[in-house]
């Protein structure tokens, strides 16, 4: 399948910092899961999710983020949304990922917050 | 073969003591009971437990530590097989067991007599919880341990019921969960179809609608990916891809696409959507998949027609901005105030037909206390009119400043015009010189409509025209100015021929025989002017007008001395 979906990863400290480019589909939940997985195997369970080069994301890629905050949250930790596109935001707030994820303006903002 | 229906071990009430210790076990009644109300808490903290495993590897889990903890299991490994033809999936293995045949628990169901008979050291069964979906368990006690009774037997049947009630919690849990998914889901569908209008909207160019249309089409969707032609008699001539990189291959095609299309101003517009997403790789499209389509297909086509009145709205109102700063100019063109010159009295008026207009009139002073009398009249109306009126206006004040003849003039002039206009445009165009110490007034009627002069004794002369409009051909040779004297008491009066030709709501003109009603009644040359303007306005009623309408006036006062030279007698 076509794809233009880019991830990288960062450890700062105890958290891990994922930033995303292109469009969230399965293939870019499917990787964003399986870094969180690798995180949570390190015992890494804050995440903050840099979507500033994400503006496009379906209901398969927000299926895998809540996966991803699930798993989160079973091992104790949290999930922090940074640099949302307005229609990201108002797609995942839809599905209801904020009662469970946090956002913010930054990823320093984010950071902040799950410390 | 069929997987057993799940079981049922509900734990006993004490009333039903009695009843539960008359199961043949070969342990004394009072043993097995007390050894069951042992483990009472567990069941109930088992359960709670359970409850809350978020993944069947973690309920799993959880299930292996209670059997260990109150069964003193050395091991416990647990594998689960969802539906009868799917294979076993390891979800909590303690031991290196691993399966060294295709199914361990082929004929081990909790049915078979020998799977769970005490007394034993390891234990190895299948345990359905759904009619096709089985927990696989294999559990063992450490060889200096003691063998399982049938008490033990007992309390596992009654552990696995918990695992069973926990599935079952687990599972409408996950059903709650994929619920709610698929309405959040439904709902953001709603929401991003309502909002792709106000985005498609706010997009600053075309290219830049349609690649957001896409991308919006491909997320509504769930589509890895698409593609929108854009094409004129089958032709294609713009395509866009999302993402950009496109589609990996077209050939073949893939089976799994979604199309919708539609016609916008001769163009045909084609959204093409492949390979429908799913959490298990890749799904079809359904009726829905094509509802949404069609319905963001339809959003873009209202979107760009919106886009596309919109412009054409702001394009009207900018014409008519500048329609309103050419009329401002074309006003500033014609005189709002008269000369005052002694013995004479001079008004008149232009009203075009539309924003600018054709016509064109002026009081212009030149040199030895002359006035030039002009009315003018461009073939047609709006713009074009309007720029050779300007043209008009120009060559006037130029050429009446000269020492040129009226009849010089009347040439340079019609020269001039010939070459300024586009073919089939010309001027209609009465010049009049007045020497007001002496009343001489040499005229020029160009094509124009012919002006009249009520005479003190209530006649009426005509100044009819001597030669064709200005600039139909390159010369004008009839073009022959007249001269005559006007004498107190004498109005002359020239207007274009949007006076006689004004309609009524009838389709009747205004005619030349009420010009002449309203000429013999005596005036001063503004009350002339405003009672002709009046009657034409009561004329025509809410009718249009259908041409520009000019007037102008000029009586003599007064007498003027003795002029000498030859007058042409009308």
């Amino acid at each position: 399948m076509a794809s233009d979906f880019g991830l990288s990863s960062e450890y700062t400290g105890d958290c891990l910092i994922l930033s995303t480019t292109g469009y969230i589909n399965s293939d870019g939940g499917d990787q964003i899961l399986a870094k969180i997985q690798e995180a949570l195997a390190r015992d890494i369970n804050r995440v903050v999710i840099n979507l500033m080069d994400s503006k496009v994301i379906n209901s398969i890629g927000i299926s895998f983020l809540i996966e991803s905050i699930e798993l989160l949250m079973n091992a104790g930790g949290r999930m922090v949304f940074a640099n949302l596109d307005p229609s990201v935001e108002k797609a995942l707030q839809i599905m209801g990922l904020f009662h469970f994820a946090g956002k913010a303006s930054s990823v320093e903002d984010a950071h902040a917050d799950l410390n | 073969m069929a997987w057993p229906k799940r079981h049922d071990f509900s734990p006993p009430l004490r009333q039903d003591r009695h009843q539960f210790s008359q199961v043949e076990t070969g342990m004394s009644h009072f043993t097995k009971i007390d050894q069951l109300f042992v483990h009472r808490k567990a069941f109930q903290a088992g359960f709670d437990s359970l409850i809350h495993a978020g993944t069947l590897p973690a309920l799993a889990e959880r299930f292996a530590s209670l059997l260990r903890r109150h069964l003193r299991f050395a091991c416990v490994d647990i594998w689960f097989k969802a539906a009868e033809d799917l294979p076993w999936v390891t979800l909590s293995v303690d031991s290196e067991s691993c399966f060294d045949k295709e199914d361990p628990f082929r004929d081990c169901t909790m049915e078979s007599s020998a799977a769970l008979r005490a007394p034993c050291r390891e234990l190895s069964f299948s345990f359905a919880v759904e009619e096709e979906t089985c927990f696989g368990i294999i559990a063992r006690r450490d060889t200096a341990d003691e063998s399982l009774d049938q008490g033990d037997i007992l309390a596992l049947q009654m552990f696995l019921q918990t695992l069973s009630n926990a599935y079952q919690v687990f599972i409408t849990r996950q059903q709650e969960k994929e619920a709610t998914f698929s309405l959040n889901t439904r709902r953001l569908q709603i929401n991003s179809l309502v909002d792709a209008g106000v985005d498609l909207f706010a997009a600053r160019d075309e290219n830049t609608l349609l690649a957001l249309a896409l991308q919006q089409a491909a997320a509504l969707t769930s589509a890895a990916s698409g593609r929108l032609t854009v094409s004129r008699d089958g032709q294609v001539f713009k395509t866009y891809h999302f993402p950009e990189s496109g589609p990996p291959t077209e050939n073949p095609p893939s089976p799994n696409q979604l199309k919708s299309d539609f016609e916008f101003l001769g163009d045909t517009f084609t959204f093409l959507l492949f390979d429908k997403e799913s959490r298990n790789g890749t799904a079809t499209f359904d009726e829905t998949d094509q509802v949404l389509l069609t319905g963001q297909s339809r959003q873009v086509k209202v979107t760009m027609e919106n886009r596309y009145l919109y412009r054409q709205s702001m394009e009207q109102e900018r014409l008519r901005q500048e329609l309103a700063v050419a009329a401002s100019i074309q006003r500033a063109l014609m005189p709002t105030t008269f000369p005052r010159i002694s013995g004479y009295e001079i008004d008149g008026f232009s009203r075009p037909c539309k924003e600018v207009g054709g016509d064109f009139f002026h009081c212009i002073p030149m040199e030895n206390g002359r006035q030039a009398l002009v009315t003018g009249d461009v073939s047609g109306k709006g713009i074009p009119a309007a720029l050779l009126v300007s043209t008009l206006h120009a060559a006037l004040h130029a050429y009446l400043d000269s020492q040129l003849s009226l009849a010089e003039i009347g040439r340079k002039i019609n020269s001039f015009i010939y070459e300024s206009s586009t073919e089939n445009k010309y001027i209609t165009c009465f010049i009049g010189i007045l020497t007001s110490a002496t009343g001489e007034l040499e005229v020029l009627n160009a094509g124009h409509e012919s002006a009249l002069l009520r005479r003190p004794d209530g006649s009426i002369d005509e100044i009819r025209s001597s030669g064709l409009p200005l600039g139909i051909f390159e010369d004008n040779p009839d073009l022959q100015p007249e001269r005559l004297r006007l004498v107190a008491g004498d109005t002359l009066l020239v207007f274009t021929d949007g006076l006689p030709d004004a309609q009524n709501e009838s389709g009747e003109t205004y005619g030349l025989p009420r010009v002449l009603e309203q000429l013999r009644a005596p005036a001063t040359a503004g009350e002339l002017v405003r009672r002709i303007h009046k009657d034409v306005q009561r004329f025509t009623g809410h009718a249009p007008l259908t041409d520009d309408l000019t007037l102008l006036a000029a009586i003599c006062t007064q007498p003027c001395p003795a002029a000498t030279g030859d007058y042409y007698s009308i």
